[in-house]
């Protein structure tokens, strides 16, 4: 049977090689565009290990260059904040903030090895203010500057990729200015996006430099709290400049800008596959409808419907396998020579998602003319040759 | 015998509808996509209201300062000091204006939080950009000598803040803590232009702060227009030996060795520029490849998929080119039937796209999704793509309808 198909098709190489073709390029648009959704969604449903629930972001500029006023004007906003019921828990940040636009990255070495992770300088209450699940050890405290040492918080993820399975708790770690003691792991902190992948992340107390706040508000904490709370803060010094920002929003922005061009992706690549389909349509119809004079025959000799419509699908379900064939050959190339660093699995369910599609949509195609050419009597198909 | 051939186009589109409507489908949607994205791509990098210069003006890039012995960098926009100091001062351009960076600020009227696009700006500013002001005037260098705290406005601000419609200038506005009186209101222009677009602009010297600071980080971005196209080499060239020359500030922590910044054009001065190498300042012409081949690559479908369907078409109408011929019909005549044939379908094609896409774009700009987008069609592009669907019809089209015309006369009218 199998070489009985072949046969016909080798009869029309030229026509066929135009759909094997079509085939093969939309295979490898496909593949690409089920990857990327792959690899969306399995960061998707990762854990972010952090809470923006009711997290208040404040840009607070204290517009000065003198670091013992900056001092003074934090421990100013301390005081007021801690007297303030609608405020939870509250935690100074550097400007690179979960879900902001900035990011602020190091080299930390440890045996030899460097790694790139990013920073953050936050402050003691901070694991509360982001509702942090928390690993192996603990987070940093006030005394915990002095031993010499400064206190260092990392992800599991850049715990891995220094110290491989060896416990990562009490180890000294190296940036550029000074060496580093881990004090704590977190598990998780996905902070760029809902759609981020795990990356590096580390948390270091507060430096001279930074005046941003996070807020842990109540649910009482109302839209005039805030407006109250922004210019409380304002009046406290003389040139300073307040804003206050949703977390959730920062985070809806963020994930805005991974979104939209996925889903103009999707979009494009739909009114692709629905004209590719159409267009197969349209062939297999013009082809089959030509055949009349083979179909009547086959029908005559004692072929059934059956048999004729199946005969059909699976003929073009051969075509579409070279095509699909020569798609995989250089799909498979993607995680044998890593090109992306993206986990090969990834690419897996991108080729097998591809491949169902592509013989799902060809087969739907070749359904209906098939069964039309099912039906033709043997009587008028020989009639008409 | 045009009109023939017109009637002859339009009975067969209407014979087999359902093909008709393949082909019609591939062309229009294929279009339609372009012309979208590249409408998008208008609406960010072309100069649009207000910056009608842009394509003289350069834009001032970050300042990276370096310690070359622990490799320590600081990066970031520049200060006014620095911008006076050493942009101002260039000899070359025409105009020299400048804005700080897009940030925003929540101001709290009428009991709702609004959350603003701020930006400080110099007089200057104001006379290279083209804004049109539905009432007032614009910051001048009379604000800044009496040192007057004023503002200019957008109109959705005003609307928002004033009330539809209502007239705002001599009233005030809070930002910041501080009681800004409006002096203008201006139509306003998508976030998208990230050098000129704000909700509300301020006279710089209301930056707080202290005004004698000598440092070179700030928030600010100079615009830097060329007296023409032809001289932006030179305003670069000169910025650079201006640049070679800046002493190093070394009062603080960190002592950097090494000072760079640059004048650019838009697309590299806007962060896209770096992916794709914009030291060497071909950003766009590379971004241009990219996308070309990219282009090409998404046609390459719909073109096999026309090819495809073409050629299995064509055997439908052998009785009809045996008629022909055996009536007279010359090989050439029915080839040049055929490329009419081809021609009109892809102008039909080709003016449904217009349509839909005029009707997605109208959509967009009135979606509220980006206030103030103005996208348009870029028609360079629709007769490119014309042209190009054109080619693929006739390479579908003529190549086997000229076979066909070859056919001996007795074959083609058996089939």
């Amino acid at each position: 049977m199998f070489q009985h198909i072949l046969k016909l098709i080798w009869k029309k190489k030229k026509s066929n090689f135009l759909m094997m073709l079509e085939i093969f390029v939309s295979f490898l648009i496909l593949f690409a565009v089920w990857s990327l959704s792959v690899y969306t969604y399995r960061n998707y449903a990762t854990p972010t290990g952090l809470s923006v629930d009711r997290v208040w972001t404040v840009y607070l500029n204290f517009n000065t260059e003198n670091d013992t006023l900056r001092q003074q004007y934090r421990d100013l906003v301390s005081r007021y904040l801690k007297g303030v019921p609608e405020v939870e828990h509250f935690s100074f940040t550097s400007s690179n903030m979960p879900f902001s636009f900035s990011s602020s990255n190091r080299q930390f070495s440890y045996e030899g090895k460097t790694v790139l992770s990013e920073v953050m300088f936050v402050g003691d209450d901070y694991p509360a203010v982001m509702g942090m699940s928390f690993g192996p050890g603990r987070w940093f405290q006030p005394n915990d500057t002095i031993g010499g040492f400064v206190p260092i918080v990392i992800t599991q993820c850049l715990a891995t990729s220094l110290f491989g399975t060896e416990d990562p708790v009490g180890k000294t770690i190296k940036d550029e200015e000074s060496t580093k003691k881990v004090v704590g792991v977190a598990p998780y902190f996905r902070h760029k996006s809902s759609y981020q992948s795990i990356e590096n992340c580390s948390f270091q107390p507060v430096s001279k430099w930074d005046s941003d706040l996070l807020l842990k508000v109540s649910a009482s904490a109302t839209a005039d709290f805030e407006a109250r709370l922004a210019r409380s803060i304002e009046q406290l010094g003389k040139d300073w400049t307040v804003e206050v920002q949703h977390m959730d929003d920062m985070r809806d922005t963020q994930d805005n800008t991974i979104e939209i061009p996925i889903l103009i992706l999707f979009v494009i690549c739909a009114f692709l596959v629905f004209n590719v389909g159409l267009g197969m349509f349209g062939v297999l119809f013009q082809n089959i409808s030509r055949r009349k004079g083979e179909i009547g025959l086959r029908r005559a000799i004692g072929a059934t419907e059956r048999q004729i419509q199946s005969y059909f699908i699976g003929e073009t379900v051969v075509i579409a396998g070279f095509g699909l064939a020569l798609g995989v050959f250089f799909a498979i190339q993607l995680p044998l020579l890593r090109v992306f660093d993206v986990e090969a699995g990834v690419y897996l369910w991108g080729i097998a998602l591809a491949l169902v599609s592509v013989l799902l949509i060809s087969m739907l195609c070749a359904f209906y003319p098939s069964r039309q050419a099912a039906r033709i009597y043997p009587a008028e198909a020989l009639h008409e040759e | 015998m045009f009109t023939n051939y017109l009637k002859i186009t339009l009975a067969v589109m209407r014979r087999r509808k359902f093909f008709t409507f393949i082909s019609l489908f591939g062309i229009c949607m294929t279009l339609t996509i372009l012309i979208v994205l590249t409408a998008f791509y208008e609406h960010i990098f072309g100069g649009k209201y207000p910056e009608v210069f842009r394509n003289r003006s350069l834009f001032s890039s970050m300042i990276e300062e370096k310690d070359t012995t622990t490799d320590a960098t600081r990066r970031g926009p520049m200060s006014v000091y620095f911008i006076k100091q050493y942009i101002s001062t260039l000899k070359t351009p025409e105009k020299v204006g400048f804005s700080s960076t897009p940030n925003t600020v929540n101001t709290y009227g009428n009991g709702k939080k609004l959350k603003l696009y701020f930006k400080y700006t110099d007089p200057i500013f104001w006379d290279i950009l083209a804004f049109e002001f539905l009432e007032g005037q614009p910051i001048t260098q009379q604000n800044f000598d009496r040192n007057e705290a004023v503002v200019v406005i957008n109109d959705q601000t005003r609307d928002d803040y004033f009330g539809k419609g209502v007239s705002a200038v001599g009233k005030t506005i809070e930002i910041n803590g501080q009681n800004l009186r409006v002096i203008g209101v201006v139509r306003g222009s998508p976030i998208t232009r990230l050098m000129v677009s704000a909700d509300v602009y301020m006279p710089y010297s209301l930056q707080k702060g202290d005004p004698t600071s000598t440092s070179f980080n700030g928030p600010f971005q100079a615009i830097v227009v060329a007296k023409n196209e032809q001289d932006l080499a030179a305003v670069q060239a000169e910025f650079d030996d201006v640049v070679r020359r800046i002493p190093l500030n070394q009062d603080g922590d960190f002592k950097p060795h090494v000072l760079q910044t640059k004048l650019m054009p838009y697309f590299e001065s806007i962060s896209m520029g770096g992916l794709l190498g914009a030291e060497e300042g071909k950003a766009q012409q590379r971004f241009f490849t990219i996308a070309i081949l990219f282009a090409l690559f998404f046609m390459s479908l719909p073109a096999i998929n026309l090819v495809n369907i073409n050629i299995s078409r064509i055997l439908e109408r052998s009785s009809e080119i045996g008629i022909r011929k055996s009536f007279g019909a010359s090989a050439q005549t029915l080839v040049y039937q055929f490329v009419l044939e081809n021609i009109l379908i892809t102008l039909m094609g080709g003016a449904l796209a217009l349509l839909i896409s005029a009707g997605i774009l109208w959509w967009f700009n009135n979606s509220h999704f980006i206030e103030y987008a103005d996208l348009t069609i870029n028609w360079t592009v629709v007769i490119i793509t014309l042209v190009l669907s054109v080619v693929f019809g006739l390479m579908s089209g003529v190549l086997p309808a000229w076979r066909m015309s070859k056919l001996p006369i007795v074959e083609a009218l058996r089939a």
